[in-house]
C-alpha cells in the first residue's frame, strides 16, 4: 500500500477509534506509531520523541500554565465572580443577562490574551456556576462561553496569527490589524444571537427576579467598581503590556499570576492549601491541553512524513476551478480539517501545502490569512478534537460533552455566517491593515 | 492478590507524589518571570537564564504531570458514546486498549525517549540558544522519565480496567 | 532494460516556505533530478513538516528525512566548534567569502567539517557546502543607537556564538529558527534582530516592525549554508550520482549566492523608499568592539574545548597567509567605489 493512503487510512481510523472513549491523546499518539511503523518503519519512533521535545521547548506555550493558574487564583479569591455579579446587575433587567456578561468579558478576554485554553477555562470557571445557579439554558451557556473563548485566537494578541505570518508571508501587524474588525463582527453576532433566542424564548435566560437585584443604581455602581475596576486593572496590565510591547504574553502571563497573587492577598483569601491546590488544578488542566497537542503534532507530523498532506495539493491543482470557487473550496477544506486537527497542525503543515494553490488565485493574502483565521476559529469547536468543549468540561463537569457540543454547533453557524460577510465584504478585513505603513 | 493491591497502590502513590511536586514548579515559574520582566522593563538587564528556565519549567510541569493526569482521569475522552455504555464495557474497552495498544506504544516511547536523552548525553550536549548554554540532557531525561511514569500509571489503571470489566464496579479512586 | 526506479529523498530545510534560502534548496534539488536525468528525485519540504528547524541534523542521522540544506550555527550547543562552518567573527580573522571558501576545499576546513559531524559528534551525516554569504548586516533596531554601550541590556536575535560575543555588551541573546524571529520581535521576546540580507529580510517583514537597520555587521561577515545527507543513504548512492550531488552543490554555491546578492540590491531600495527604513552605517568603533569581544570568546573555547581549538587553529593558519596577500594584491574596494561612486 502506498504511503499517502496510509496516512488517509491512519485518518479515517482515527476519527472512528476516537469513539471509543480512550483518551485521545493516548489513542493519537498510538495510532500516529502504528500506522507510522507500517509506512515508515522504526524511524516513527524517533520523529515522536523529537516531536515531543519540539513542544517541549515552545517557550510560547508556557503561557498556558500560567493564564489558567491567573484564573485559579482569581477564581480563589472570588474575584470573577465579583465581576459576574456586576454584569448581572448591569444587565439584571434584561433576558439573557449573562450571556451578554459573558461574550463582553471573553471579547475583553481575547484582547487580554491569545490562549483559547486559558479563556475557556477561565470563562467556564466563572460564568458556567452562575449560570447553572441562574438557570440558564445550559446549551446555550455552553455555547457562549466556548464560543467567546475561542475569540481570543482571533482578536489580537493571536498566537496564531503570529505564526501564520511566517507562512503566508505576511506581515503580522497587518494580520492583527485585519483581525479586529472581524473578530468584533463575530463578537456582535453572537451577543445578538443570545438577545434573539431569550427574546422568543424567556426561559432560556431569565431576567435577575426582582426581588435580587440591586435596590439603587448607586448600589450597582459600586458593584461594578468593586467587581470590575481590581480585574480591569489586572487585564488591562496584562494586555496593556502586550499591546504598548512592555512584556511578552509569556511574561505577562506571569505578571498576571504575579497580580492575582497580590489582589488574593488584598482580599485576605492567600492560603498555602489554595496555593496548592491552584496549582494541582493548573498542572492538570495544563497536562491535558499541552499533551493534547503533543500528540496532534506527532499525529500530524506522521501524516505529512507519509506524503498524505501532497497528494491534497495536486488533486486540488488538477480541479481547474474559478478564483472565488476555489477560495471557497480552500475554506471548505480548511473547516473539514478543523475537525481532527487543531489550529497548529493545519497552520503549519497545510496551509503551505495549500499555499501554491492559494498563490494561483491572485487574492490579498492579508484578506485570505482573516478568512483562515476565523474559518480555524472553528477548529476548536468542531468535535472530535474540539478543545474549547474539553477545556469547559474540565471545569464544568455538570454540563455533558453532547450538550456542549450542540452548543457549539449553533455557535459555528454564525461563525459561518461572519466568514461569509468577510468574503462578501473584504473591507471589514482589509481597511485597518491599509491604514498601517 | 493483597501483594497485587499494594503494588498498585504503591504506583498511584508515586504519580500522585511526582505529580504534586511538579505542580509547585509553577510558582518558581512565575518569581523567574517576574524577576524578568522587572529586570528587563525596570533596570534594562534582562537575566540570563529566564528564557531557558521558562520551558524548561513549562515542560517538566505538563510532561510530568500527565501520569498525575492520568491516575485522576484527567485526560479527555470522547466520552458522547462511552458514557452511554455500561460500566462492564468501560473497563473492557479500557483494558484492551491498554493491554494492546497502549503499552506498546508507551515501551516504545520510552526506548526512543532513552535514546534521544542518552545521545544528548554522551556528548555533555549544551543549550543552543542562549549563551548561559546550560547542559541540556537533564531535560531531555524527562521524556523518558514521563514514558516510564506512564508506563506505570498504565499498569495501574489496567488492572483497575480489568477489576471493572469482571465487577461491573469502578474501583474507588484515591 | 527496464528502467530503473528513481531514488526519491525527502529533504526538509531548516527554513519557512516563502523564503528565498528555502527557494534555493528546491532548486538545488531539481538541478540534481535534472542532472540525473530523473534518477534522483529530492522532495524538498519547509522547516516544521516533519520536525522543527532546529531538530533538523538529528532528523538526518535519525533517517526521519533522507537530508537537510541548514545552518550548522543552530545546533552549536552540540558542539562550538559547529559555528566556524557558519565562520566566524572578523571576516573569519579577516578572510572575506573568496578565502572562506579557498580555506573550505584547499585549506583543510572541509576535512575538518566532516570529522566535527562523523567523529567527534558521531552523526551519520554526510556534509556538503551548499552556499556561501555575503557579510551580514548588522541588523534590525526599534531604537537607534551610537556606541556599544546603547545596546546594554538588548534582548537580540542572533544564532551560534554571536551570542557570546553580545554578551559582552550586556546583550541578551536568543537563537531562534526564521520563521519564528518577526513574531518574538512583534511579541516583544526581543528587541532586535539579523538575519541574512536585504532581500531575505524583506521576505521575513522585519521592516514592519523595526525601522533602523544597520549594515555592515562583523558577527557573521561569511559563511556557507550546508546540505545534509544521511550518511546510509550517501553511502548507497552509485558514484555518478554522488559526483552529481556534490556538482550540483558546489553550482548552487556559485549561482544561489549571485541570485541573492542581485536582489539584495533592489530589496534595500525598496526598504528604504516604500517601507520608510533608515538604513544606518554601523558605527567603525562597534566593529573593532565585535572583533575584541570574538577574540575573548574563541580564547575561551580554545582553551576549553580541544576541537574547537584544532580548527581555529586551521583556520588562524590560512589567514594568516591567505589575508595579507589579498589585502596587499587585491585593489581595495574604496578606492573604485569612492572614485566612480562618490558617498552623497
Ligand atoms: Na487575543
Ligand atoms: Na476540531
Amino acid at each position: 500500500m502506498s504511503h499517502e493512503l496510509i496516512g488517509f487510512l491512519m485518518l479515517a481510523l482515527m476519527l472512528a477509534v476516537i469513539f471509543l472513549g480512550f483518551p485521545i491523546s493516548f489513542t493519537l499518539i498510538i495510532l500516529a506509531v502504528g500506522f507510522g511503523y507500517w509506512g515508515l518503519g522504526g524511524m516513527v519512533f524517533d520523529l515522536m520523541v523529537m516531536q515531543t521535545y519540539g513542544i517541549m521547548k515552545e517557550e510560547v506555550l508556557a503561557a498556558v500554565p500560567l493564564f489558567i493558574l491567573m484564573g485559579h487564583i482569581t477564581e480563589e479569591a472570588g474575584l470573577m465572580e465579583r465581576l459576574f455579579r456586576a454584569f448581572q446587575h448591569l444587565f439584571a433587567s434584561l433576558r439573557g443577562s449573562l450571556y451578554i456578561g459573558t461574550i463582553l468579558t471573553a471579547t475583553i478576554f481575547a484582547m487580554a490574551t491569545g490562549i483559547v485554553g486559558a479563556a475557556v477555562t477561565v470563562l467556564g470557571i466563572m460564568a458556567g456556576q452562575i449560570m447553572i445557579q441562574s438557570r440558564y439554558n445550559a446549551r446555550l451557556s455552553a455555547g457562549a462561553i466556548t464560543a467567546g473563548g475561542t475569540l481570543g485566537i482571533l482578536i489580537p494578541p493571536s498566537v496564531m496569527l503570529v505564526v501564520m505570518g511566517p507562512v503566508l508571508n505576511v506581515s503580522v501587524v497587518k494580520l492583527y490589524a485585519g483581525a479586529f474588525g472581524p473578530g468584533l463582527l463575530l463578537a456582535l453576532l453572537y451577543i445578538g444571537y443570545c438577545l434573539f433566542r431569550c427574546l422568543l424564548n424567556p426561559e432560556l435566560g431569565p431576567a435577575l427576579p426582582p426581588e435580587q437585584r440591586l435596590a439603587s443604581k448607586s448600589a450597582v455602581l459600586f458593584e461594578l467598581l468593586v467587581g470590575f475596576v481590581p480585574l480591569a486593572v489586572l487585564i488591562s496590565g496584562t494586555l496593556g503590556s502586550i499591546l504598548f510591547g512592555l512584556a511578552t504574553p509569556t511574561e505577562a502571563s506571569g505578571i498576571g499570576c504575579l497580580g492575582a497573587l497580590i489582589l488574593s492577598l488584598c482580599h485576605r483569601r492567600l492560603t498555602v492549601a489554595g496555593l496548592k491546590s491552584a496549582a494541582l488544578r493548573t498542572m492538570q488542566t495544563s497536562s491535558m491541553i499541552l499533551f493534547l497537542a503533543l500528540a496532534s503534532n506527532i499525529f500530524g507530523a506522521v501524516f505529512g512524513r507519509l506524503g498524505s498532506a501532497g497528494v491534497m495539493t495536486q488533486t486540488l491543482l488538477g480541479l481547474e476551478l474559478s478564483p472565488m470557487l476555489m477560495l471557497i473550496l480552500i475554506m471548505v477544506l480548511v473547516f473539514v480539517l478543523g475537525w481532527p486537527f487543531e489550529w497548529p497542525a493545519i497552520v503549519l503543515l497545510f496551509l503551505p501545502i495549500l499555499i501554491p494553490v492559494v498563490a494561483t488565485l491572485k487574492v490579498d493574502m492579508v484578506w485570505f490569512g482573516i478568512l483562515t483565521a476565523v474559518n480555524l476559529q472553528t477548529a476548536y469547536m468542531s468535535p472530535p478534537v474540539a478543545m474549547s468543549a474539553y477545556y469547559l468540561k474540565s471545569v464544568v463537569p455538570d454540563w455533558d460533552l453532547a450538550t456542549i457540543f450542540k452548543g457549539m454547533a449553533e455557535f459555528m453557524i454564525l461563525q459561518i455566517i461572519g466568514l461569509l460577510i468577510v468574503i462578501f465584504f473584504p473591507p471589514i478585513a482589509t481597511w485597518l491593515p491599509s491604514l498601517v505603513k | 492478590m493483597r501483594a497485587g493491591a499494594r503494588l498498585l497502590q504503591g504506583i498511584d502513590a508515586v504519580s500522585e507524589a511526582s505529580g504534586k511536586a511538579v505542580s509547585l514548579l509553577v510558582y518558581p515559574l512565575v518569581a523567574i518571570l517576574s524577576i524578568e520582566v522587572f529586570s528587563r522593563y525596570l533596570f534594562r538587564a534582562p537575566t540570563f537564564f529566564a528564557y531557558d528556565l521558562t520551558y524548561m519549567l513549562y515542560g517538566t510541569i505538563f510532561m510530568v504531570g500527565a501520569p498525575y493526569t492520568l491516575l485522576h482521569d484527567g485526560h479527555i475522552r470522547t466520552d458522547v458514546l462511552y458514557h452511554k455504555l455500561p460500566k462492564r464495557w468501560q473497563g473492557a474497552i479500557d483494558a484492551a486498549v491498554y493491554l494492546l495498544l497502549y503499552f506498546p506504544g508507551m515501551f516504545f516511547f520510552l526506548v526512543a525517549g532513552w535514546n534521544y536523552f542518552h545521545d544528548s548525553w554522551v556528548i555533555g550536549e549544551r543549550g543552543s540558544l542562549t549563551f548561559w548554554r546550560p547542559p541540556i540532557y537533564p531535560y531531555k531525561a524527562i521524556i523518558p522519565l514521563t514514558a516510564l511514569l506512564l508506563l506505570l500509571q498504565g499498569v495501574s489503571q489496567f488492572f483497575k480496567s480489568l477489576a471493572t470489566a469482571i465487577s461491573g464496579d469502578r474501583p474507588h479512586e484515591p | 532494460a527496464r528502467a530503473q526506479a528513481p531514488i526519491v529523498w525527502k529533504m526538509q530545510t531548516v527554513w519557512p516556505a516563502g523564503l528565498a534560502f528555502h527557494r534555493n534548496a528546491e532548486g538545488l534539488a531539481k538541478r540534481i533530478e535534472e542532472m540525473a536525468g530523473g534518477r534522483l528525485k529530492i522532495d524538498v519540504v519547509p522547516a516544521g513538516t516533519v520536525v522543527g528547524a532546529f531538530d533538523v541534523l538529528e532528523a538526518v542521522h535519525k533517517g526521519l528525512v533522507d537530508c537537510a540544506h541548514g545552518w550548522s550555527a543552530y545546533w552549536v550547543g552540540k558542539q562550538p566548534a559547529l559555528n566556524f562552518f557558519t565562520s566566524a567573527s572578523g571576516g573569519p580573522f579577516g578572510m572575506d567569502n573568496l578565502d572562506y571558501v579557498s580555506w573550505l576545499f584547499y585549506g583543510g576546513g572541509y576535512e575538518l567539517y566532516r570529522e566535527l559531524y562523523q567523529d567527534v559528534l558521531k552523526m551519520k551525516v554526510h556534509v556538503i557546502p551548499t552556499l556561501v554569504l555575503n557579510t551580514e548586516p548588522l541588523g534590525w533596531f526599534k531604537k537607534p543607537f551610537k556606541t556599544v554601550a546603547d545596546l546594554k541590556g538588548a534582548k537580540f536575535r542572533a544564532s551560534g556564538l554571536t551570542a557570546e560575543i553580545y554578551k559582552e555588551f550586556g546583550m541578551t541573546v536568543i537563537a531562534m529558527p526564521a520563521g519564528e524571529i518577526l513574531p518574538a520581535l512583534e511579541r516583544g521576546v526581543i528587541d532586535g534582530a539579523e538575519f541574512y540580507s536585504p532581500y531575505l529580510d524583506k521576505e521575513l517583514g522585519f521592516q514592519d516592525v523595526a525601522k533602523y537597520y544597520y549594515a555592515p555587521g562583523m558577527h557573521r561577515s561569511t559563511g556557507t549554508l550546508e546540505l545534509l545527507v544521511n550518511k546510509e543513504k550517501w553511502d548507497k548512492l552509485p558514484a555518478d550520482l554522488k559526483a552529481i550531488v556534490d556538482i550540483a552543490s558546489r553550482e548552487n554555491l556559485l549561482r544561489g549566492w549571485l541570485e541573492i546578492s542581485v536582489q539584495d540590491v533592489q530589496a534595500l531600495e525598496e526598504l528604504k523608499t516604500k517601507s520608510g527604513v533608515n538604513v544606518m552605517e554601523t558605527p567603525r568603533e562597534v566593529l573593532i568592539e565585535i572583533l575584541k569581544a570574538w577574540d575573548k570568546v574563541h580564547a575561551g573555547y580554545e582553551a576549553k574545548d580541544p576541537f574547537f581549538a584544532k580548527v581555529s587553529k586551521s583556520m588562524k593558519e590560512f589567514s594568516r597567509q591567505i589575508v595579507p596577500f589579498r589585502r596587499d594584491f587585491q585593489a581595495s574596494y574604496d578606492i573604485c567605489a569612492n572614485y566612480y561612486w562618490p558617498k552623497k
